[in-house]
């Protein structure tokens, strides 16, 4: 094998080794030329600023190496500096190649080689300017375009330069960003005959597309075209008209951000701008489009997670060039309207035009603008190297290494080049992280403290009162106006607070916006501002800690509910701090253990306030776990339990003498621990030891958690499930407990004690009376006439609240259910079909007692354990969800079954915890007001309020399915 | 305003229309108007017209009862047997809520969120109905006009003239005919709609069924889609060519294939085949319905599908060479009284079903079904339709596929609605048994 060595060239190779970012890359482009054009080595050999140029281009790319080595001739490109292509010069050479190899007009593939090699030619000069440091990084995006414009004129000209054919850029090359190697974004725009010009643009497709031994010219892509590859890939300005005018959304117009024309007749680039111009700027921005804006912002917002290669990717990672780019574009489709100097083609003129308006800040402007630089760069380099298409950086280190060589990083004495780019690269990534919040929601604040006190620099802001609202609503707040009074009163003046408020805000904004209310969320800030301006504490927690002011921006814009206890306890807001622990699950040995500290720490007396204070701190950590997606409704429901159970814990072993043992147990969905926010505790008392002391203990654990106090109240304990209910004792013996449901017990009683468990006091009482119940519940062979009382009894629930819903419909806001009650009730009394599963569905809404509620899930689970518990003790258990999962093992319930009523119960449940949270009364019934419902499909994640009544609908029906046949 | 809906103003200045009708259908599929004066129109359609939706059979729902109608521009017409100074022109509405969003529970909105299923599957769906209906002296004088058949030139004038006039009434209204003929029955009428995309089809057909009645209303005539008017005459059935198309392409069609039909084709005949029991409910959707679903009349009975057996539930239309585009399906169950948004919703759903699923095509029926025995229907795998409107409410209750298609609202509204008319018809004592029984028992 000859190498350059052989041909003399160790001076070459020498300089190659000194000025090229990747040397090897360099000395293995020598060696391909020195095979195949020993001359041209020695050339470089006489030349050493020649040999330098040579060494800093074919070290930057591998593929423009091999291009040298096949064409020498290039060399004369590398010369000496070489000065940039205009369009004009691109032109004239390409027109020249055509000339020699074809006749004007020819499609043949000669004319496409021919271009080819010009294209290349002009890339290589582009890389060369680009890696000698003769122009930048925007530079070379805009000699990349110019080259594109050059080439693509040149096969207009060539087929016919007096067609009526107007070429228009769009996407990158449209905004002259155009990469070393990307697609090439055109329409069509042509005047006269149709189909002479389709097949003109037809062929200026061809021509640069084809492939030839040199590659394409260029990937063209036609299709941002109206209605895309379906559509004709030209139309006149009136085609063009009609489809904008009634079709178009609002994504084709922002594309139309950066359509420019390239070649053709002026008038027609003339018409088909002023064509455009009212329809990507109308005058005013109409509802229409904010809601598409907001639209394509949750997509983008969306599209994230799945995103291939994480970080590694340029374009689409958080942060990454696409972010950048949809964000400028949307702050230009929001404010170009009003004001026309933001009406800018390119990512970084667009970025000047806002800052110099006052629409971002200078400082994030100058920001963007780097990062967008930096980010640029990268893809340059990296596409440099094999002159591929790629916006992944490479996962091998070595490739790392060479790239961020090529970046111009080096290696130093105590970190590789690779290091410093990764560095680099984060750095500038983190400072673009809170994207939205530094583009969007900053500037807002700023304009609101510049407000009458003084003109911005260099022409005045323009981002005036009237374009902060039309921000604001484009990030979906409904009331603009309101909220920017709102913000306002919050962010100016000159206390402390306001200040220190200023620099939160925007990120609070940011948060609130995805949230169910906003507008609501941003009062709700204002009043608790309001109320606690004084308290230094919650400045501090909201001004140090953004993660804490951004998660109660969360739950302000989400629950007003939980905004008002934050406001009223201050003292907790030091729950949002702490993210990671917020995000723990809190266990039973946690709250128990802490609620008997509580205890302890009173020296066995306890307070109530003091218990007050804690109920209230681990029900709001629930609450915000809840909220913010860290609990499901499950753990919401085990969370709950244990603090029931940590709270009756504590006041039982303050309040129970020695001389009697007392024992309490769970029942309903305390017992199954499953309790929602607005659950009551369902106990049984039993003891041991002499009644008039047990009961009074009790009466007192009761009047204890009850009573309210300046802290408030503690858990609301309901004993009415106990034998002879409120007019029995509050508290039994195990004798008389076992006599009173061998001799009294109804049915449904011993069903309902399918879900009774130990909660708190003796425990070895709590277990002898599980044995007796256990005993008396599940038995073999159950008796039918149990089955049928339970049954019975649960028909006649629900004949009841069908009777109170059709006595009244005149009070019913809704007819249908007036309608729906009687056609129910016509059929009843019609025939042998108006079985409970007949029942309507939509008859109630009522979400627990309605046709197809949580009480339908409830009684199938019991009824079926109370049937075949007895026979099989695996079965045997509280809790609806495990109860579940134990009749699918055991086959009493089909997969498809259990799958139904366990997302159906978790459903209907997360509704009830949601309504409370949101601050509604009943959390019964679906509320009828329309808003409600919205805020609530929002806060469950559901799309939108018809698509939440549906999944409620379709849920209940599919229960309502199971338990027509499960329960009869 | 877009250039369509200034289109709409100008004509209605230009025509001299002095009112607009509004146009709608119920769950039902009545078709219900509401109309508008000229100068309304422009602030129809830039805000929609208000309605009290609680009115509407199936509209009302848990949430407040205001909808909005907004007109599509594109369906603009002026109605031909108006014309007149001032005229009269219509468009057909979408119902919206108050905040926008398009009520899940209007047909139009149902027929759409189904079309798009198809659409992300990359079809397009192409319907041609072939709507029958009878000329009678008058609705309450089932008498008919002639005692005509299947082709027949009847020297009835009147008829023919009828005809005439509605089918020019319907190609003003842009409604392109492709034949009509007598039918088999006395009086009985046919006249077939050129193949459409089916939320046009179903638009056309609300048209079509208001322009027979009103031309049979000109004529002092009445004109009746009920499925089965004349106890031992045929009814009225609505069979519906299905295809799907992938762009310009006939997804049905294959030529290696012997019956000339795709995959696509067989999973989707599979796909109806499977679920015909659970959707007739809403394709024969009256009591009224299952008399027409009879033997001896031609109409379906089982659930088969051959190429010439005209009792089969599905007919393969004979493949022409040169039009590989006409390839096709033919379900036979439908009756011109249903209503077409719902019933198109729900047909494409069980079609698309067997193509997502792969369901597999049982083999064709050869033989004449009706006169195999029930041992031998039963061997071969061959099930029935319902054959009562209860039936096959007990059917479509079952289905998941049928309340995923209609979206819950119309779901429950529709059975509900159902299950109250067969009720009521269950209590009735009919002549039939008055003559049977009276005498006798």
């Amino acid at each position: 094998m000859v190498t350059a060595e052989e041909h003399g060239g160790d001076q070459v190779a020498r300089v190659a080794l000194r000025g090229a970012p990747n040397p090897g890359w360099a000395r293995h482009a020598l060696d391909r030329l020195a095979q195949q054009h020993p001359d041209a080595v020695d050339r470089l050999a006489d030349d050493e600023a020649l040999a330098h140029r040579y060494a800093v281009v074919t070290g930057a790319s591998e593929a423009l190496g091999d291009l040298l080595a096949v064409r020498p001739g290039l060399l004369d490109v590398l010369a000496e500096d070489p000065p940039a292509w205009g369009t004009g010069d691109v032109v004239a050479a390409a027109t020249a190649a055509i000339g020699a190899v074809a006749e004007p007009g020819s499609t043949d593939i000669a004319v496409s080689e021919a271009l080819a090699g010009v294209q290349r030619a002009g890339l290589l000069r582009v890389a060369a300017r680009d890696m000698l440091g003769l122009t930048d990084t925007a530079g070379t995006a805009d000699e990349l375009a110019d080259l594109a414009d050059g080439m693509i004129t040149a096969a207009h000209t060539h087929l016919d330069p007096d067609a009526g054919l107007l070429v228009m850029a769009m996407g990158k090359l449209g905004g002259q960003e155009l990469n070393y190697v990307s697609d090439v974004d055109v329409i069509f725009v042509h005047e006269g005959d149709t189909t002479a010009a389709e097949r003109l643009a037809r062929n200026i497709l061809a021509l640069l597309g084809t492939h030839t031994s040199r590659g394409r010219v260029y990937e063209m892509d036609a299709n941002l075209r109206p209605e895309g590859r379906n559509g004709p890939l030209t139309r006149s300005i009136d085609s063009y008209r009609a489809y904008y005018e009634q079709w178009a959304r609002t994504w084709e117009f922002q594309a139309l951000l950066k359509a420019r024309p390239v070649v053709g007749p002026e008038s027609l680039a003339d018409a088909f701008t002023d064509l455009v111009r009212p329809l990507v700027w109308p005058e005013r921005l109409g509802a229409d489009a904010v809601s598409e804006i907001q639209a394509m912002k949750r997509r983008v917002e969306e599209s994230r997670p799945v995103v291939r290669d994480g970080s590694r990717q340029l374009k689409l990672a958080p942060g990454g060039l696409r972010d950048i780019e949809f964000a400028v574009q949307l702050l230009q489709l929001v404010h170009g309207p009003a004001d026309p100097s933001l009406r800018r083609r390119g990512t970084v003129p667009a970025l000047r035009a806002l800052a110099r308006g006052g629409y971002i800040d200078d400082g994030d402007a100058a920001l963007f603008t780097d990062a967008y630089m930096f980010l640029r760069t990268v893809e340059h380099r990296l596409q440099l190297r094999q002159l591929r298409r790629t916006h992944t950086i490479p996962d091998d280190p070595e490739d790392v290494q060479l790239l961020a060589r090529a970046m111009g990083f080096r290696d130093l004495p105590v970190r590789s080049a690779a290091e410093e780019f990764t560095a680099e690269l984060s750095r500038v990534r983190a400072g673009v992280r809170r994207l939205h919040e530094q583009l969007f929601y900053r500037p807002l604040l700023s304009t609101l403290a510049s407000y009458g006190v003084e003109q911005r620099v260099g022409g005045g802001a323009r981002f005036d009162a009237d374009a902060a609202e039309q921000r604001l609503r484009a990030l979906s707040f409904t009331a603009p106006g309101k909220a920017l009074r709102n913000l306002q009163a919050l962010a100016t003046g000159s206390s402390r607070t306001a200040r220190q408020l200023r620099v939160v805000l925007p990120t609070m904004l940011e948060a609130m916006a995805d949230q169910p209310d906003p507008d609501g969320g941003l009062t709700a800030l204002r009043t608790m501002v309001d109320r606690l301006a004084d308290n230094p504490r919650f400045v501090r927690t909201i001004r140090d800690h953004p993660p804490a002011a951004r998660l109660l921006a969360r739950v302000l814009g989400a629950s007003p509910r939980l905004g008002e206890w934050l406001a009223r306890q201050p003292e907790v807001l030091d729950l949002l701090d702490d993210e990671e622990a917020l995000a723990a699950p809190r266990t039973r040995p946690d709250i128990v253990g802490a609620a008997e500290g509580l205890l302890r720490r009173g020296g066995g007396h306890l307070s109530a306030d003091a218990l007050r204070r804690f109920k209230r701190r681990e029900a709001l950590r629930t609450a915000l776990r809840d909220i913010t997606g860290a609990a499901d409704v499950a753990q919401v429901g085990q969370e709950l339990t244990w603090l029931g159970e940590g709270l009756l814990h504590a006041t039982v072993s303050a309040m129970v003498p020695d001389e009697v043992r007392v024992a309490v147990i769970g029942m309903g969905r305390f017992g199954a621990a499953e309790l929602g926010h607005a659950s009551d505790l369902d106990v049984l008392f039993v003891h041991d030891g002499p009644t008039a002391v047990a009961e009074h203990a009790c009466e007192e654990v009761l009047e204890f958690l009850h009573g309210i106090t300046p802290e408030g109240s503690a858990f609301r304990i309901d004993p009415g499930l106990r034998p002879e209910g409120r007019s029995g004792p509050l508290s039994r013996s195990l004798e008389s407990y076992t006599t009173y449901y061998d001799r009294w017990g109804s049915d449904w009683e011993l069903q309902a004690l399918t879900q009774a468990r130990p909660v708190a006091g003796d425990a070895e009482l709590a277990a002898e009376f599980m044995a007796a119940v256990e005993q008396r519940v599940f038995v073999t062979p159950v008796p039918e006439e149990r089955l049928r009382s339970v049954r019975q009894m649960k028909a006649r629930i629900e004949a009841e609240r069908a009777g109170r819903t059709g006595l009244n419909p005149a009070s019913s806001p809704r007819r249908r259910f007036g309608r729906a009650v009687r056609a129910g009730a016509h059929r009843t009394a019609a025939g042998p079909r108006a079985a409970a599963g007949r029942a309507d569905l939509a008859a109630s809404d009522d979400l627990k007692l309605g046709p197809g509620g949580l009480s339908d899930v409830e009684w199938t689970v019991q009824l079926l354990l109370l049937r075949e518990g007895g026979a099989d003790a695996s079965l045997r258990g509280p809790g609806t969800l495990p109860g579940l999962d134990r009749l699918a093992d055991a086959k009493l319930l089909t997969t498809e079954e259990a799958a139904w009523l366990r997302s159906g119960w978790r459903l209907l449940s997360a509704v009830r915890n949601a309504l409370y949270l949101i601050g509604e009364r009943d959390t019964a019934t679906l509320p009828r007001h329309g808003d409600t419902v919205h805020r609530l499909a929002a806060m469950l994640g559901h799309d939108g309020a018809q698509q939440l009544t549906e999944d409620i609908d379709r849920a209940r029906r599919r229960i309502r399915k199971v338990f027509d046949r499960r329960f009869f | 305003m877009d250039r369509q809906q200034q289109y709409v103003l100008r004509t209605v200045e230009e025509r001299n229309i002095g009112f607009v009708r509004l146009w709608f259908t119920d769950v039902l599929g009545s078709l219900k108007s509401v109309a508008v004066t000229e100068s309304e129109v422009e602030g129809a359609f830039a805000e929609g017209i208000g309605f009290d939706g609680s009115a509407v059979d199936g509209f009302a729902r848990v949430q407040e009862s205001d909808m909005v109608a907004r007109p599509d521009a594109t369906t603009f017409q002026v109605l031909p047997w108006k014309e007149g100074n001032p005229g009269v022109g219509r468009m057909f509405c979408d119902i919206h809520q108050p905040d926008g969003d398009p009520f899940a529970a209007d047909p139009r909105q149902v027929l759409k969120r189904n079309l798009s299923k198809a659409s992300e599957m990359g079809f397009t769906f192409y319907v041609h109905p072939e709507m029958e209906f009878f000329l009678f002296r008058g609705a309450d004088d089932p008498t008919p006009l002639d005692r005509g058949g299947y082709f027949d030139l009847t020297p009835n004038e009147m008829q023919s003239d009828f005809r005439r006039q509605a089918i020019t009434t319907l190609e003003k209204m842009g409604i392109s005919v492709e034949y009509s003929h007598h039918e088999v029955a006395p009086s009985q009428h046919e006249i077939d709609l050129r193949y459409a995309d089916a939320l046009t089809m179903a638009d056309n057909i609300m048209t079509y069924r208001h322009v027979i009645k009103q031309t049979a209303m000109r004529h002092g005539i009445h004109a009746s889609f009920m499925p089965k008017p004349l106890t031992g005459e045929w009814g009225n059935s609505m069979h519906t060519h299905l295809s799907l198309f992938d762009g310009d392409a006939n997804a049905f069609y294959d030529p290696e294939d012997p019956y000339q039909l795709s995959q696509t084709a067989r999973q989707f005949t599979a796909g109806l085949l499977r679920h015909a029991r659970e959707i007739t409910a809403v394709t024969c959707q009256w009591v009224n319905s299952y008399k027409r679903l009879v033997p001896g009349f031609e109409a379906p009975i089982f659930i088969s599908w051959g190429r010439f057996n005209r009792s089969s539930l599905i007919r393969i239309p004979k493949y022409k060479p040169t039009k590989a585009a006409s390839t096709r399906i033919e379900y036979r169950a439908p009756d011109p009284a249903c209503n077409p948004y719902l019933a198109f919703s729900v047909i494409l759903a069980a079609g698309l079903k067997g193509i997502e699923a792969g369901y597999e095509l049982p083999p064709e029926a050869e033989d004449n079904i009706y006169e195999m025995t029930d041992a031998q229907r039963r061997a071969a795998g061959i099930t029935s339709l319902p054959t009562s409107l209860d039936q096959a409410l007990v059917a479509m209750e079952e289905s998941e596929l049928v309340a995923e298609a209609l979206g819950e609202h119309v779901f429950d509204f529709f059975l509900r609605n159902k299950w109250q008319e067969w009720e009521e018809y269950r209590s009735q004592v009919t002549p039939f048994e008055l003559d049977r029984y009276l005498p006798t028992l």
